[in-house]
Order: structure tokens, then sequence, then C-alpha cells
């Protein structure tokens, strides 16, 4: 049980002779950010984790929450920047003496031994009496449901079962931190849902500061107490699940959290007798009082805008006048509702559309190939700079 | 196109079938027929029924023989592996120059047996006459050192390329988890390391074992045997039986010791075989 804090935390891979020889094209050295002093891997990341809050580290593939985690494991050495774990400064420490456990994507259970000599090697290396290391072996192979196992080889596992031990492994230590590298990555879709829940009912039973990384939003959103979202090595936004999603800070994360992800569209913003509003395909948007609020305390001109609405929040309309129209190409029915890809102002919009909302008529309307009109509301709407991609109410 | 393979089944199997049994199987027979009579070539051929066998076991060269190449095969082993073992495990800590190191340490296995026990035969008699101690041939421990010495250095980088790919193959997840769940780097080696390259270890155990017990040139060319066939190790006494003697009778026992030379070779890989594979882990 501790507090973290990574204080302009920074990971340079340094060039290698061959790197440096590479001729790669600007672009592409400006998207990994290879300077002369190495590829940037993770740039000034400053975050503070309160004792026993959950934090995911969400972002794609090469954004850098894997590195920023290997580096509070102490796996790798970080190029620059202050790590504090219960207070106390860990760049240089080694992972054994962090006080720290972590759970890898491969599970990483040694495969010659059993699954209760897996639990007990932290602890014989620990050197903890043979009652306390037995004791504490039940104690988390019970939590995890997984004492009928005890005896067996990991290879005799399965997916679910091998990350149960790989879990129990990291708690029987009862460490300060527990780090998590995409645990679930490697389960089918169903059992990841299973261990979703199993890790919530977990964090409520043992008191620890949990450090998660995935590249999947929904699991950020469902486990986390604040998300950190990551972009190319750059913290975009650190806030709890609610926030991150009703207020993103830039387009990226707007289209990042979310399933299906945000809509974004071109459109102007306009100020008309002091009231801002959203004008898109001739129909024009009130925005919400709180949306005034902000933009006005920013000082924001009318300008070109990206308009950016989630899916969910779009409904169908008949008013022909303030709704925007577009041609059914696709129609998905998902049981209790139906994702709609519409064609509209130049591009694929996806509409959720309850299927318990629907009128016949309407029913009608979510045929491949029909015309349809929808509208959504300007509380729901979020208005981002067209040039850089920030929320302008931010 | 299963159906059409299997139709065509001769095709695929009778030149194999045929090369295994006119290669290996028939010529294996008749070595065992004929290690139970007495010949000069083997159409005229008298049996003799269990006196070659029980001549070859009797002989005390052909028992000396065998406790020489025993003590070589374990002293050999042990220390190839040892080193080999060594060499790879510093050599796959990502310093510069090991791809260099490793090209280095597997060239003497590049080089024939004869050439090699020749080179080392000069070599070593150099230092012992500068000693001033007896030769190689003069005084049989030096031989026998002269011979693990050469066989080190022979195998020693052909081991080291196995143990490198089995180091190589372990995941860098399992020595990440034992460094954060606090193991030293003794104890990675020999808790996390060492039982996950059992399977490089079983070849190794396997080919220096054999390599051992079947060693011929390098103890011709080294030692040639001697003082007195106290160096002379199984295959070159078998050899010096058959070839080294006339007479219909020593055809029959330098048959005889090879059937048994080939008893023992299969007996002890095996029991070997068995006893490591039981330690092997599947990842």
């Amino acid at each position: 049980m501790a507090e973290v804090v990574l204080k302009n935390i920074k990971k340079v891979y340094p060039n290698t002779e061959k790197s440096k020889k590479k001729k790669g094209n600007d672009e592409k050295k400006q998207k990994h950010k290879i300077t002369e002093e190495g590829e940037l891997a993770v740039k000034n990341i400053n975050l503070e984790i309160a004792d026993k809050e959950f934090i995911v580290l969400v972002g794609p593939s090469g954004c850098g929450k894997s590195t920023t985690l290997r580096m509070v494991a102490g796996l790798e050495e970080i190029s620059g920047g202050e790590l504090m774990i219960d207070g106390k400064k860990m760049n240089d420490v080694p992972p054994k003496d962090r006080d720290i456990a972590m759970v890898f994507q491969s599970y990483a259970l040694y495969p010659h031994m059993t699954v209760r000599e897996n639990m007990e090697f932290p602890l014989k290396l620990r050197k903890y009496s043979k009652e306390e290391i037995r004791k504490r072996v039940d104690q988390a192979a019970q939590i995890l449901g997984i004492e009928e196992y005890l005896n067996r080889k990991p290879k005799a596992l399965s997916g679910g079962q091998r990350q149960r031990v790989a879990i129990g492994r990291a708690i029987v230590r009862e460490p300060k931190v527990l780090l998590m590298d995409e645990p679930l990555s490697n389960l089918d879709a169903k059992l990841r849902n299973q261990m979703r829940a199993e890790i919530i009912k977990l964090r409520q039973r043992i008191n620890t500061t949990f450090l998660y990384v995935t590249h999947d939003q929904t699991e950020a959103m469902t486990l986390g107490d604040r998300i950190v979202i990551m972009k190319d090595g750059i913290i975009q936004q650190i806030g709890t699940p609610q926030e991150v999603f009703e207020h993103p800070a830039n387009l990226f994360v707007a289209g990042f959290i979310g399933m299906p992800q945000m809509n974004f569209y071109h459109a102007e913003l306009i100020k008309e007798n002091g009231t801002y509003m959203a004008a898109l395909e001739g129909v024009r948007i009130s925005l919400s009082e709180e949306k005034q609020k902000n933009l006005a305390e920013h000082g924001i001109s009318p300008c070109d805008i990206t308009l950016g609405v989630r899916p969910e929040h779009i409904t169908l309309s008949d008013d022909k006048e303030k709704s925007i129209h577009g041609i059914v190409d696709v129609s998905e029915m998902m049981g209790s509702a139906v994702h709609l890809h519409v064609n509209a102002c130049g591009r694929d919009t996806i509409i959720i559309v309850q299927t318990m909302d629907l009128s016949d008529e309407k029913r009608k309307m979510t045929v491949s190939g029909s015309t349809i009109g929808f509208t959504f509301s300007g509380s729901v709407a979020h208005i981002f700079d067209k040039e850089t991609g920030k929320n302008l109410e931010f | 196109m299963e159906k059409t393979i299997k139709k065509f089944w001769p095709i695929f199997v009778v030149p194999t079938l045929a090369a295994f049994l006119v290669g290996f199987l028939w010529p294996f027979l008749q070595g065992l027929y004929l290690s139970f009579c007495k010949f000069i070539t083997i159409d005229k051929a008298d049996w003799n029924g269990l006196k070659n066998y029980i001549f070859a076991l009797t002989e005390t060269n052909f028992q000396h023989s065998f406790w020489f190449t025993a003590l070589f095969t374990i002293v050999s082993t042990i220390c190839i592996n040892i080193a080999a073992f060594a060499i790879a495990l510093a050599l796959t800590r990502n310093f510069k120059g090991t791809n260099t190191f490793r090209s280095i340490f597997f060239m003497p296995n590049l080089i024939g047996g004869i050439v090699l026990g020749y080179i080392w035969n000069i070599l070593l008699n150099c230092v012992l006459s500068l000693l001033g101690k007896p030769l190689l041939s003069l005084y049989a421990p030096y031989g026998f050192i002269g011979l693990v010495i050469l066989m080190c250095w022979q195998q020693i980088g052909y081991m080291m390329i196995i143990y490198i790919a089995g180091l190589q193959s372990i995941p860098n997840d399992y020595l990440e988890a034992a460094s954060i769940d606090g193991a030293s780097n003794w104890k990675v080696l020999w808790k996390i390391k060492i039982p996950n390259v059992m399977p490089s270890i079983t070849i190794c155990l396997f080919l220096s074992l054999t390599n051992g017990f079947k060693l011929f040139d390098q103890n011709l060319a080294l030692t040639g045997g001697d003082p007195n066939h106290q160096t002379e190790m199984l295959a070159l006494n078998i050899y010096e039986t058959f070839y080294g003697r006339s007479g219909a009778a020593w055809k029959g026992y330098g048959q005889a010791k090879a059937v048994l030379f080939c008893i023992l070779v299969i007996a002890i890989s095996l029991i070997q075989l068995r006893a490591t594979r039981s330690k092997e882990v599947q990842q």
C-alpha cells in the first residue's frame, strides 16, 4: 500500500550504430520521435497515484504505456525524471527491492514448478517461514478459487486458470504496488469479461495500489478509478472514466474512448446574439449552457471546428428542417440495439438505436438503403479545434 | 490428395526402407552373427559359440580399456558441459563481440579428430619436455589428461552453441518475473535457467557421453594407446584386436567386442536420456 509518483519520467532508447545508419523518412522519424539522443518512447510523464488507487494506463500499441509500467517495475532504466514509491526515490533500486509485484501478459509462470511452487517462489526467496508460506498461498488460492489446481503444472491449466495463478503469485507477497501488464489480452472475449469482474472483486479484497496497462478501453473504463490515456509517449488526459468519456481533452481521446467510436464532422462554430452554435450541413445546433460558459471563458471566436458526437447520443428525427440526412449503408442488429452506418455529411456516421425505442415506422427506416434523418442535442456535442484537435472547452 | 498419396505409398516408402535394410539392418545382423564365429572373410565363417564373448569379457586389456574409457567419458563430459554452459551464459549477455567469440569457440569443431590429435600431440609434448616431464606416450596419466584437454578443446564450442540456443529460448518474462520475485542472479541460474535448458542439457550430455565412449581418431593420433595399451580406449582396442592381429580367431574376438561396445553405448545413452528427459519441461 503506497503512493506512487512519477515526476517528468522520460524513456529514451539510445541510437545504435545500425539505427543511425537507417535512413527513415522524416514522417517516420517524427512519429517515433527519433532525436540525436535516441528514440523517445516516453516523454515527461507526470502522474500521482494515490494509496490504494486503481490507475489504468491505456492507449494504442507503441504509445509507451508498457514502457512506463516497466520503468515503475524496474525492468527498464529511467532515462530522466524521478520515480517515488511510498515517498522513496526508486530510480536506481533493483526490482526485487521495490516491494512491487507484476502480472505479465504471458503469465510468466515457471513451467517446471507446480502452481503451489510458483506461488511459494517469491516467499521462499524472501525467507518466510514454512507455516507463513503455506498460510499465504492457501489464502491467495482461496481468494482466486484455484485450491484444486495447486499441485498441477501450468501446462495442465487453461488460460483463465493460469491468469489466476499469475495473480496469486503476485498477491501472496502483499506488495505495496501491484503492476499488471495487459493481463487479460491472451484470453478469449468471454473469459476476459469474466476475469475483468474477478479483478474488480479482487481489488475489493486486497488493499493495494494498482497500476494496470491495457489497450482495451472497455477494460480501462470498467476497472480504473482514474484512466491515463497515452499516445506517442505523451499523456493525453488523466481523469475518471466518466470524465474522459464526457469531457475528452482532444480528438484522440474522444476517438479512443467509447465503443463504437465518436463521429466527427467538419462544422462551423458560430455566434449569434452572444450564443454559440454549431452549424453542420445547414442545421444549427445550440450548445448547452455549460458549453456556452466554457467557450466564453476561453474567449473562443467563431471558427471552423471538428464536431464530435457519440453514436449513442444521436436520435432519429422526422423533422426535415432540423435534422441531418443520410443513407443507411449497413444496419447491424446487435439484439438490444441496432448500429446504423449512415452515409451523411460526406462520411460514415454510426448511430446506435435502441430496438425497444423503435416504432414500426422507424424500424423500416433502419433498413439498408433507406434515407433517414437524425439529430443530437447541443449538450452532447464536443467542439474540437480543427487544427490542433484540442477540445475548445478546456 | 491424401487418398492419392496413400495409393502410391510404396514409391515413398520403398527407397528409404531398402536403404535402411541394405545399409543398416542386414550388416548389423550379419555382424551380430559373425560375433559368434571364427572368420577371415564373411563368407568363410565357422560357428564358434560364446567363446568370442567369453574371451572378450575376460581379456585384461579390454577390461582396462573399458574402465579407462568410462573414466575418460565421465571426466570429459563434466568438463565439456560445465565449460560450454559457462561460456554460453557469458556469451548470451549482450556485450559487444559475442558473435565473434561464438565463431572462435566453434572453430575447433571444424577440424578433424586425427589432425587435432597430431597438433595437440606436438603441443603437449613440447610443453611436457619444457617442464622436464615424461611425454604423453610414456606416462598414462598425462595421456589421459591430454585426451581430456583435446576433447574439451574440440567439443566445448559445439556444445556451447546448443546451450546458447537453449538459453535464448527461455522467455524473457520468466527472468523478469524472477527478478521482481526477488531472485538473485545465482537463484535465477539454478531455479529458472537450468530447469528451462534441460532439453539442451539432455542433448549435450547425450552427445558428449556417446562421443566420449566412441572416441577413436583422437585417441589414435594423440597417444595411440601407449604406453603399453594403458591409454587405449574401447574403440581403439576393438580396432587393434580386429586389424592389429592376424588369424581367424581375432576377427571373431574383435566382432564380439564391437557388439558388446554397441550394447554398452546404447544402454548408457538410453539411461541418460531417460534420466534427463524426465526433468525436461514444456514451456
